[in-house]
C-alpha cells in the first residue's frame, strides 16, 4: 500500500489500487461467488406447497359455483328472501376469498433451501455427456498440439524476421474473420451434401455423416482454437538459442532426440499455456457445438448448461452444472502444470 | 567413422570456397592444419573466419572445393558424422540439463547407459577441474566454469579436431588470460587438433602453434606467431597484428633488398624482402618498440642499448611534434605527429616528460623498417 503510494504518487497509487480491486472483484471473485451461491440452493415447492395450490384451485372453483348460485337467486322474483339469499352468498364468497388470500400469501413466499442437491441431481446421461465433453476437449487439445508444434517450430526456425512475419500474418488472417462465419463455413463444408463429401464422392468414397457422427464439432473446434496453441509455442520456441540445436546436432543427436531433449523441454511453458487455453476454450465453447450438432448429434455439456438456464428455467441446476465445468477446467490447469513441471511464474512471466 | 581416441588428425582445405548468393564469404582457400596442432584463424569480424569454421564442422557445405579431415573428404558428411566438435561462441550449453548431463549428452546420443555416462562425464569434469560441480545447472556456474563445461562436453565425443568459435570473447580480461593457458594445457594433454577462431591477436599469439590471418574472405598469411609478428607479408597483417608505424610512399631505389621510399616525411630506408620494383607504391612498417625518440625532451631515455645500433646502420630520422602520452602501466605510448601522419613509440614507464607540441625527432634502423606493397596482390589479380 505504502509502496504503491511511493511508486506512483497518492493519486495514481489510489487509482491503481482501485483498478486492481475492481479487476479482482469484478472479474474473479464476483462472478464465481454468484455462480456458486446460485448453485447451492433450490426452491422448495414439494409436499405442502402442492397441497396449498390444490386448495387454492378448489376455492376458486367454489367461488365460481357460488357465482352461479348467486345468478340463480337473482333470477327469482324480487323479495326479502331473495335479498337475504344474495347477501348470504356474497358473505360466503368474501369468506372464501379471504382464505385464498391467506393461502396465496403462503404460496408466494417459497422456501429457499441450501443443499448440494443441484450437484447430486445430475443424471447418468448428463454425467456421461460431461465426461464425453471433457474427453473431447482433451482430444481437441492433443490434436491442436500435434498440428501446432511443427507449425510453430517452423515459423520460429525461419531465420529472417520478414519471412516469419508473413507466415504469422497468414496464421492470423483466418482469425480476423468472425468465429460464427468460420463455423458456418465449416458447417457447409462438412454437411452430408457438402464440399467434403463431394470431394470424397469424386474419389469414389461413400459420403461420411460428419455432422451426425459428432466428428464435425471436433473438426470445427480444432480449427477454431488451433491458433491459441500456435502462439504460446511459437513464443517460447523463438526464444531458444539456436546454437543449442546445432551443438546437439554436432554431438550426434538425431532430429527427434533434439526435439525430445532440447526444444520440447525449452518450449514447456508455452506448451502448457497453449494446452490450457485450447482446453478451456474447447470445453467451454457453446456456439461451435450448437451450430455443428444442431440436435442431430449428442449435445456438449455447455449446451446442457444453456438448456438448464433457459429451457428448464432451472437456474440453480444450471449454476451447478456450470460450476462443475469450471472445477474440471481448474483441475486440468493444475494437471497441465504438473505434467509440464511448470510453475505459475513460467505460465505468467 | 574412425576415431583414434584423443589423437588429432590433420584438416585440409582444397580450393574451399563458400558463397551466399552473390556474396563470397570465403574465397578459394588452401590450408593445411597439421595433426595435434593448436591452429588459430585470426581476423576482424566479418572476415569469413566463422564461415570457414562452420564449413569445417559440417554446418555449411563449401560452394566449391573440398574439406578433408584425416585425409578423408567430408563433402556430404553432416556435422554429426564428422570427427569434429564445435564450441560455440555462445557456448550453447543446455540450460535445463545439469552440468554432467551436458557433458554426457553426446554419449547419451550414442546410447551409453546412465552409469557409464556419469562416470565418463566425471572424468572429463575432473580434467577441466570441475569435478564437484556436476550436479549444478550451467546457470549456477561462473563464466570461466561454463567455458570449461563447454570444452568438456565437446571432448566427450572424443573428437579428433576441436573447433572453437571465439569461446573466450564473453569473459573479462583476467579470466580470458587464465583460460588461454588452460585451453593450451587441455590441448597438450589430449593431443586433439584445435582450430581456434578469434579476432583477438593476443589470444592467437599466446596460444597458437601457427596462425592464419584472414581478411575479406581470404587467408593473408599463415605462420607461427613469431613469423606473423616480425615478418608480416602484407600491409593488412602488419597493421592488424600488433601496432605498427606506417610510412607510405613510392620506392625510388632498391639495392639488394635495401630500398629507399620517398614519403611525405622524407626518404625512408628499409628492407625489401619481397623485392618490390622501383616505382611501385609501398609502405615501410616499423614497430613502435623498434622506434625511438632521437632528440627533444626525453630523447634516448631507456634506449641507451639501442643508440649504438643506430650509429652503425642507415638511420632514418623523422622530424615530428610530440602529441600525447598514454600510460599503459609498465610502458608508455608516446604519440608524435607530422602533417596527417601519426606515429607511436613504446618507451619504458619513467621516460621524461614531453611538452605537447614540442619539436623532436624519431628514428629507426633500416633493418627494422619492413617495406611491404601498399595494395594486396590478390586485389590486382581480381580473383
Amino acid at each position: 500500500m505504502n509502496a504503491l503510494g511511493r511508486a506512483f504518487g497518492p493519486t495514481m497509487g489510489t487509482a491503481v489500487l482501485l483498478l486492481v480491486s475492481i479487476w479482482i472483484i469484478g472479474m474473479i471473485v464476483g462472478p464465481q461467488l454468484i455462480m456458486v451461491e446460485q448453485s447451492l440452493w433450490y426452491i422448495d415447492r414439494g409436499g405442502a406447497a402442492a397441497a396449498i395450490s390444490a386448495d387454492i384451485d378448489r376455492y376458486y372453483n367454489d367461488i365460481d359455483m357460488l357465482g352461479f348460485d348467486r345468478d340463480d337467486a337473482g333470477a327469482r322474483g324480487p323479495g326479502v328472501s331473495r335479498d337475504n339469499e344474495i347477501a348470504r352468498i356474497d358473505e360466503q364468497i368474501a369468506g372464501i376469498e379471504r382464505q385464498i388470500r391467506d393461502l396465496e400469501a403462503v404460496e408466494s413466499v417459497p422456501r429457499k433451501v441450501y443443499s448440494l442437491r443441484n450437484y447430486a441431481g445430475m443424471g447418468r446421461s448428463h454425467f456421461f455427456i460431461f465426461l464425453k465433453t471433457i474427453a473431447a476437449a482433451v482430444a481437441v487439445t492433443v490434436i491442436a498440439f500435434v498440428v501446432c508444434y511443427p507449425v510453430a517450430y517452423t515459423v520460429a526456425r525461419l531465420a529472417t524476421p520478414g519471412k516469419a512475419a508473413i507466415l504469422m500474418l497468414g496464421l492470423i488472417v483466418p482469425y480476423s474473420i468472425n468465429e460464427l462465419l468460420r463455423v458456418f463455413a465449416w458447417l457447409m463444408i462438412l454437411n452430408y451434401n457438402g464440399v467434403a463429401n463431394l470431394l470424397l464422392g469424386a474419389l469414389g468414397w461413400d459420403a461420411v455423416p460428419f455432422l451426425e457422427s459428432g466428428a464435425g464439432v471436433f473438426i470445427a473446434m480444432v480449427y477454431a482454437y488451433v491458433l491459441f496453441m500456435v502462439f504460446p509455442i511459437y513464443n517460447t520456441v523463438s526464444t531458444l538459442d539456436f546454437s543449442q540445436v546445432e551443438a546437439a546436432r554436432d554431438m550426434g543427436a538425431p532430429m527427434w532426440q533434439i526435439h525430445r531433449r532440447i526444444i520440447l523441454p525449452h518450449a514447456r511453458p508455452g506448451i502448457a499455456v497453449g494446452c490450457i487455453m485450447t482446453f478451456m476454450l474447447a470445453a467451454g465453447s457453446y456456439s461451435v457445438p450448437y451450430i455443428m450438432t444442431r440436435g442431430v448429434a449428442e449435445p456438449w455439456f455447455t449446451q446442457l448448461i444453456y438448456n438448464k438456464f433457459f429451457e428448464s428455467n432451472n437456474w440453480n441446476g444450471g449454476a451447478a452444472y456450470a460450476f462443475t465445468l469450471l472445477v474440471a477446467c481448474v483441475l486440468f490447469v493444475f494437471l497441465m502444470m504438473r505434467v509440464f513441471k511448470v510453475g505459475i511464474r513460467d505460465i505468467a512471466p | 567413422m574412425t576415431r583414434d581416441s584423443g589423437r588429432g588428425v590433420d584438416v585440409e582445405l582444397k580450393d574451399t570456397c563458400v558463397r551466399f548468393g552473390d556474396f563470397t564469404a570465403v574465397h578459394a582457400t588452401n590450408l593445411t592444419v597439421r595433426a595435434g596442432e593448436f591452429f588459430s584463424i585470426l581476423g576482424p569480424s566479418g572476415c569469413g573466419k566463422t564461415t570457414l569454421l562452420r564449413t569445417i564442422s559440417g554446418f555449411l557445405e563449401p560452394t566449391s572445393g573440398d574439406v578433408k579431415i584425416g585425409g578423408r573428404s567430408m563433402l556430404g558428411v553432416g556435422p554429426q558424422a564428422r570427427p569434429t566438435a564445435l564450441i560455440f561462441q555462445s557456448l550453447a550449453l543446455f540450460p535445463l540439463m545439469s552440468v554432467w548431463e551436458n557433458v554426457a549428452f553426446g554419449l547419451e546420443m550414442r546410447g551409453w547407459n546412465r552409469d557409464k555416462r556419469r562416470g565418463r562425464a566425471q572424468e572429463l569434469l575432473d580434467l577441466v577441474a570441475l569435478g564437484d560441480q556436476g550436479d549444478k545447472k550451467p546457470d549456477a556456474l561462473s563464466g570461466g566454469q561454463r567455458q570449461r563445461v563447454a570444452v568438456a562436453r565437446a571432448l566427450a565425443v572424443e573428437p579428433s579436431v576441436l573447433l572453437l568459435d571465439e569461446p573466450l570473447s564473453a569473459l573479462d580480461l583476467k579470466l580470458r588470460q587464465r583460460m588461454r593457458s588452460e585451453l593450451r594445457d587441455i590441448q597438450r594433454k589430449t593431443g586433439v587438433t584445435f582450430i581456434y577462431i578469434t579476432h583477438d591477436q593476443g589470444e592467437a599469439l599466446t596460444m597458437s602453434d601457427r596462425i592464419a590471418v584472414m581478411v575479406d574472405g581470404r587467408i593473408e598469411q599463415v605462420g607461427t606467431g613469431d613469423a606473423i609478428y616480425s615478418a608480416p607479408t602484407s600491409a593488412f597483417v602488419a597493421t592488424f597484428v600488433g601496432a605498427n608505424n606506417a610510412f607510405p610512399g613510392k620506392i625510388i631505389s632498391d639495392n639488394a633488398g635495401d630500398a629507399v621510399i620517398e614519403t611525405s616525411a622524407g626518404k625512408v630506408h628499409g628492407s625489401n624482402p619481397q623485392k618490390l620494383a622501383v616505382g611501385s607504391d609501398a609502405i615501410a612498417f616499423v614497430r613502435p618498440e623498434k622506434t625511438q625518440v632521437l632528440s627533444g625532451p626525453g630523447a634516448g631515455v631507456g634506449q641507451a642499448n639501442r643508440t649504438d645500433h643506430l650509429v652503425g646502420g642507415a638511420v632514418n630520422r623523422i622530424e615530428v611534434q610530440f602529441e600525447r602520452r598514454d600510460l599503459e602501466g609498465p610502458f608508455v605510448n608516446l604519440f608524435f605527429r607530422r602533417g596527417k601522419h601519426r606515429w607511436m613509440v613504446h618507451a619504458p614507464n619513467g621516460a621524461g616528460a614531453h611538452e605537447v607540441g614540442s619539436s623532436c625527432a624519431i628514428g629507426f634502423t633500416a633493418a627494422d623498417a619492413l617495406v611491404l606493397p601498399a595494395r594486396r596482390p590478390a586485389d590486382d589479380s581480381g580473383a
